[in-house]
Protein backbone atom coordinates (compact mmCIF):
# COMPACT_ATOMS: atom_id res chain seq x y z
CA UNK A 1 0.00 0.00 0.00
CA UNK A 2 1.39 3.37 -0.96
CA UNK A 3 1.96 6.25 1.44
CA UNK A 4 -0.81 8.26 -0.22
CA UNK A 5 -3.30 5.43 0.22
CA UNK A 6 -2.31 5.05 3.86
CA UNK A 7 -2.84 8.78 4.46
CA UNK A 8 -6.21 8.80 2.75
CA UNK A 9 -7.30 5.75 4.73
CA UNK A 10 -6.15 7.36 7.98
CA UNK A 11 -8.00 10.61 7.23
CA UNK A 12 -11.18 8.78 6.27
CA UNK A 13 -11.03 6.56 9.36
CA UNK A 14 -10.40 9.53 11.65
CA UNK A 15 -13.29 11.49 10.13
CA UNK A 16 -15.54 8.47 10.50
CA UNK A 17 -14.66 8.24 14.19
CA UNK A 18 -15.15 12.01 14.60
CA UNK A 19 -18.60 12.12 13.01
CA UNK A 20 -19.60 8.77 14.43
CA UNK A 21 -18.55 9.94 17.89
CA UNK A 22 -20.47 13.18 17.38
CA UNK A 23 -23.59 11.31 16.38
CA UNK A 24 -23.29 8.91 19.29
CA UNK A 25 -22.64 11.69 21.83
CA UNK A 26 -25.52 13.77 20.43
CA UNK A 27 -27.94 10.90 20.83
CA UNK A 28 -26.56 9.91 24.25
CA UNK A 29 -26.13 13.31 25.86
CA UNK A 30 -26.35 11.95 29.38
CA UNK A 31 -24.63 8.67 30.01
CA UNK A 32 -25.57 7.18 33.40
CA UNK A 33 -22.57 4.86 33.20
CA UNK A 34 -20.05 7.67 32.67
CA UNK A 35 -17.10 7.32 35.04
CA UNK A 36 -17.00 11.03 35.88
CA UNK A 37 -19.99 13.10 36.91
CA UNK A 38 -18.89 16.66 37.63
CA UNK A 39 -21.00 18.38 40.28
CA UNK A 40 -23.29 21.00 38.76
CA UNK A 41 -23.25 24.34 40.64
CA UNK A 42 -26.70 25.57 41.63
CA UNK A 43 -28.30 22.25 40.97
CA UNK A 44 -31.58 21.63 42.79
CA UNK A 45 -31.16 18.86 45.30
CA UNK A 46 -34.14 16.55 45.13
CA UNK A 47 -35.15 15.46 48.58
CA UNK A 48 -36.41 12.00 49.20
CA UNK A 49 -40.15 11.67 48.94
CA UNK A 50 -41.94 11.09 52.23
CA UNK A 51 -42.62 7.49 52.93
CA UNK A 52 -46.03 6.09 52.29
CA UNK A 53 -46.17 4.45 55.71
CA UNK A 54 -49.43 5.14 57.55
CA UNK A 55 -49.38 7.56 60.44
CA UNK A 56 -49.53 5.63 63.67
CA UNK A 57 -52.52 6.24 65.89
CA UNK A 58 -51.33 7.81 69.17
CA UNK A 59 -53.83 5.93 71.25
CA UNK A 60 -52.46 2.64 69.97
CA UNK A 61 -48.86 3.68 70.42
CA UNK A 62 -49.39 4.64 74.03
CA UNK A 63 -51.00 1.45 75.13
CA UNK A 64 -49.36 0.22 78.32
CA UNK A 65 -48.24 -3.02 76.71
CA UNK A 66 -46.23 -1.22 73.96
CA UNK A 67 -44.87 1.69 75.96
CA UNK A 68 -41.11 1.60 76.32
CA UNK A 69 -39.57 2.48 79.67
CA UNK A 70 -38.36 6.05 79.75
CA UNK A 71 -37.01 8.37 82.39
CA UNK A 72 -38.68 11.45 80.88
CA UNK A 73 -42.42 12.08 81.27
CA UNK A 74 -44.55 11.09 78.31
CA UNK A 75 -46.41 13.48 76.04
CA UNK A 76 -49.55 15.14 77.37
CA UNK A 77 -52.55 14.95 75.08
CA UNK A 78 -55.26 17.59 75.17
CA UNK A 79 -58.49 15.71 74.73
CA UNK A 80 -60.76 18.79 75.03
CA UNK A 81 -63.43 19.23 72.32
CA UNK A 82 -62.18 20.93 69.16
CA UNK A 83 -65.26 23.16 68.84
CA UNK A 84 -64.87 26.20 71.03
CA UNK A 85 -66.77 29.42 71.54
CA UNK A 86 -65.64 32.65 69.91
CA UNK A 87 -66.26 36.38 70.17
CA UNK A 88 -66.81 36.81 66.40
CA UNK A 89 -70.29 37.82 65.13
CA UNK A 90 -72.61 35.09 64.00
CA UNK A 91 -72.61 34.02 60.39
CA UNK A 92 -76.03 34.83 59.03
CA UNK A 93 -75.34 34.63 55.30
CA UNK A 94 -74.05 31.42 53.87
CA UNK A 95 -74.37 32.19 50.15
CA UNK A 96 -72.68 34.96 48.20
CA UNK A 97 -73.86 35.59 44.66
CA UNK B 1 -29.92 23.34 17.22
CA UNK B 2 -26.35 23.39 15.91
CA UNK B 3 -25.27 20.24 14.08
CA UNK B 4 -28.14 18.42 15.74
CA UNK B 5 -27.13 19.55 19.22
CA UNK B 6 -28.67 22.20 21.51
CA UNK B 7 -26.35 25.25 21.74
CA UNK B 8 -25.74 24.80 25.47
CA UNK B 9 -24.52 21.24 24.84
CA UNK B 10 -22.32 22.05 21.86
CA UNK B 11 -19.00 22.24 23.70
CA UNK B 12 -19.75 19.09 25.67
CA UNK B 13 -20.59 17.05 22.57
CA UNK B 14 -17.60 18.53 20.72
CA UNK B 15 -15.29 17.61 23.60
CA UNK B 16 -16.48 14.02 23.55
CA UNK B 17 -16.35 13.60 19.77
CA UNK B 18 -12.92 15.20 19.38
CA UNK B 19 -11.66 13.21 22.35
CA UNK B 20 -12.67 9.96 20.68
CA UNK B 21 -11.28 10.99 17.29
CA UNK B 22 -7.98 12.28 18.67
CA UNK B 23 -7.53 9.09 20.67
CA UNK B 24 -8.16 7.00 17.56
CA UNK B 25 -5.75 9.10 15.47
CA UNK B 26 -3.16 8.88 18.24
CA UNK B 27 -3.52 5.10 18.16
CA UNK B 28 -2.78 5.14 14.44
CA UNK B 29 0.24 7.38 15.02
CA UNK B 30 1.65 5.12 17.72
CA UNK B 31 0.86 2.02 15.70
CA UNK B 32 2.66 3.33 12.63
CA UNK B 33 5.56 4.48 14.81
CA UNK B 34 6.01 1.04 16.38
CA UNK B 35 5.62 -0.56 12.97
CA UNK B 36 8.76 1.25 11.86
CA UNK B 37 10.75 -0.74 14.41
CA UNK B 38 9.07 -4.08 13.97
CA UNK B 39 8.43 -6.08 10.88
CA UNK B 40 4.96 -7.16 11.89
CA UNK B 41 3.25 -4.65 9.60
CA UNK B 42 5.63 -5.05 6.68
CA UNK B 43 2.89 -6.91 4.84
CA UNK B 44 0.82 -3.72 4.88
CA UNK B 45 3.31 -1.24 3.47
CA UNK B 46 6.95 -0.37 3.13
CA UNK B 47 8.84 1.33 5.92
CA UNK B 48 8.94 4.53 3.86
CA UNK B 49 5.16 4.58 3.55
CA UNK B 50 4.69 3.82 7.26
CA UNK B 51 7.11 6.61 8.13
CA UNK B 52 5.15 9.00 5.94
CA UNK B 53 1.94 7.93 7.68
CA UNK B 54 3.54 8.33 11.11
CA UNK B 55 4.65 11.90 10.32
CA UNK B 56 1.31 12.72 8.71
CA UNK B 57 -0.76 11.50 11.67
CA UNK B 58 0.48 14.34 13.85
CA UNK B 59 -1.36 16.69 11.49
CA UNK B 60 -4.56 14.85 12.38
CA UNK B 61 -4.42 13.99 16.05
CA UNK B 62 -2.79 17.21 17.21
CA UNK B 63 -5.62 19.49 15.95
CA UNK B 64 -8.20 17.02 17.23
CA UNK B 65 -6.50 16.93 20.62
CA UNK B 66 -6.31 20.72 20.68
CA UNK B 67 -10.01 20.92 19.83
CA UNK B 68 -10.73 18.47 22.67
CA UNK B 69 -8.85 20.68 25.15
CA UNK B 70 -10.44 23.93 23.90
CA UNK B 71 -13.93 22.43 24.02
CA UNK B 72 -13.35 21.30 27.62
CA UNK B 73 -12.05 24.76 28.53
CA UNK B 74 -15.19 26.37 27.10
CA UNK B 75 -17.59 23.84 28.57
CA UNK B 76 -19.23 25.03 31.78
CA UNK B 77 -19.99 21.56 33.10
CA UNK B 78 -16.48 20.16 32.79
CA UNK B 79 -15.03 23.18 34.62
CA UNK B 80 -11.46 22.72 33.38
CA UNK B 81 -9.27 25.77 33.93
CA UNK B 82 -6.19 27.00 32.13
CA UNK B 83 -3.98 25.92 35.02
CA UNK B 84 -5.40 22.38 34.79
CA UNK B 85 -3.71 22.08 31.39
CA UNK B 86 -0.28 22.29 32.98
CA UNK B 87 -0.64 21.26 36.62
CA UNK B 88 -2.21 17.81 37.13
CA UNK B 89 -4.49 16.64 39.94
CA UNK B 90 -5.91 20.11 40.71
CA UNK B 91 -9.49 19.67 39.50
CA UNK B 92 -12.47 19.64 41.85
CA UNK B 93 -13.48 16.15 40.76
CA UNK B 94 -11.83 13.15 39.10
CA UNK B 95 -8.35 14.33 40.09
CA UNK B 96 -6.61 11.14 38.96
CA UNK B 97 -8.50 10.59 35.71
CA UNK B 98 -8.27 14.21 34.55
CA UNK B 99 -4.77 14.62 35.97
CA UNK B 100 -3.58 11.80 33.73
CA UNK B 101 -4.96 13.77 30.80
CA UNK B 102 -2.91 16.75 31.93
CA UNK B 103 0.24 14.62 32.11
CA UNK B 104 -0.56 13.22 28.68
CA UNK B 105 -0.97 16.73 27.27
CA UNK B 106 2.33 17.86 28.78
CA UNK B 107 4.13 14.85 27.31
CA UNK B 108 2.49 15.48 23.94
CA UNK B 109 3.74 19.05 23.93
CA UNK B 110 7.26 17.89 24.85
CA UNK B 111 7.33 15.14 22.22
CA UNK B 112 5.78 17.36 19.56
CA UNK B 113 8.15 20.26 20.11
CA UNK B 114 11.24 18.06 20.12
CA UNK B 115 10.04 16.36 16.93
CA UNK B 116 9.82 19.76 15.26
CA UNK B 117 13.37 20.51 16.45
CA UNK B 118 14.72 17.09 15.60
CA UNK B 119 17.19 18.33 12.98
CA UNK B 120 18.71 20.75 15.50
CA UNK B 121 18.92 18.25 18.34
CA UNK B 122 21.29 15.53 19.34
CA UNK B 123 19.76 12.42 17.77
CA UNK B 124 20.34 10.29 20.86
CA UNK B 125 18.62 12.83 23.13
CA UNK B 126 15.75 13.20 20.70
CA UNK B 127 15.32 9.45 20.51
CA UNK B 128 15.10 9.06 24.28
CA UNK B 129 12.58 11.88 24.49
CA UNK B 130 10.60 10.34 21.64
CA UNK B 131 10.46 7.05 23.54
CA UNK B 132 8.29 8.86 26.06
CA UNK B 133 5.55 8.18 23.50
CA UNK B 134 5.11 4.75 25.06
CA UNK B 135 4.27 5.97 28.59
CA UNK B 136 2.38 8.87 27.02
CA UNK B 137 0.09 6.43 25.22
CA UNK B 138 -0.43 4.39 28.38
CA UNK B 139 -1.32 7.53 30.34
CA UNK B 140 -3.65 8.67 27.55
CA UNK B 141 -5.34 5.30 27.47
CA UNK B 142 -5.93 5.32 31.23
CA UNK B 143 -7.21 8.89 30.98
CA UNK B 144 -9.63 7.81 28.26
CA UNK B 145 -10.85 4.75 30.14
CA UNK B 146 -11.26 6.46 33.51
CA UNK B 147 -12.75 9.73 32.34
CA UNK B 148 -14.16 9.06 28.87
CA UNK B 149 -17.93 9.41 28.97
CA UNK B 150 -18.40 7.22 25.91
CA UNK B 151 -15.93 4.52 26.91
CA UNK B 152 -18.71 2.89 28.91
CA UNK B 153 -20.44 2.11 25.61
CA UNK B 154 -19.65 -1.47 24.53
CA UNK B 155 -18.86 -0.59 20.92
CA UNK B 156 -16.45 2.20 21.86
CA UNK B 157 -14.92 0.21 24.69
CA UNK B 158 -14.37 -2.95 22.65
CA UNK B 159 -12.75 -1.11 19.72
CA UNK B 160 -10.53 0.93 22.04
CA UNK B 161 -9.37 -2.06 24.05
CA UNK B 162 -8.70 -4.02 20.87
CA UNK B 163 -6.53 -1.25 19.41
CA UNK B 164 -4.74 -0.72 22.73
CA UNK B 165 -4.15 -4.46 22.97
CA UNK B 166 -2.62 -4.51 19.49
CA UNK B 167 -0.35 -1.61 20.35
CA UNK B 168 0.64 -3.29 23.62
CA UNK B 169 1.48 -6.48 21.74
CA UNK B 170 3.65 -4.61 19.27
CA UNK B 171 5.26 -2.57 22.04
CA UNK B 172 6.16 -5.62 24.07
CA UNK B 173 7.55 -7.38 21.00
CA UNK B 174 9.58 -4.27 20.24
CA UNK B 175 10.99 -4.13 23.77
CA UNK B 176 11.66 -7.86 24.11
CA UNK B 177 12.78 -8.82 20.61
CA UNK B 178 13.85 -5.53 19.06
CA UNK B 179 13.17 -5.47 15.33
CA UNK B 180 11.53 -8.76 14.61
CA UNK B 181 13.03 -10.87 11.81
CA UNK B 182 11.04 -11.28 8.60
Amino acid sequence: MSAFALRVAAVVASLLVLFGGWGYAATHVKNPNAPLKPPVPGAVVVEAAPSAAPTPIPSLLNRPALRLPSSSPGPVFNLAPAVQTTALPRITITHVS
Amino acid sequence: MILGVPPEMLTWIAARATGLASYFALCLAVLSGIALRTSLLDVLATNRALRALHDFMSLIWLPLGAAHVVALLLDKTARIGIDDLFVPFQTEYGQLAIGLGTISLDLVVLIGLTSLLRDRMNLKVWRWIHRLSYPMFVVTFLHAVWSGTDFAAPIVSSISWAIAGGIALLGVSRIVFGRLPD
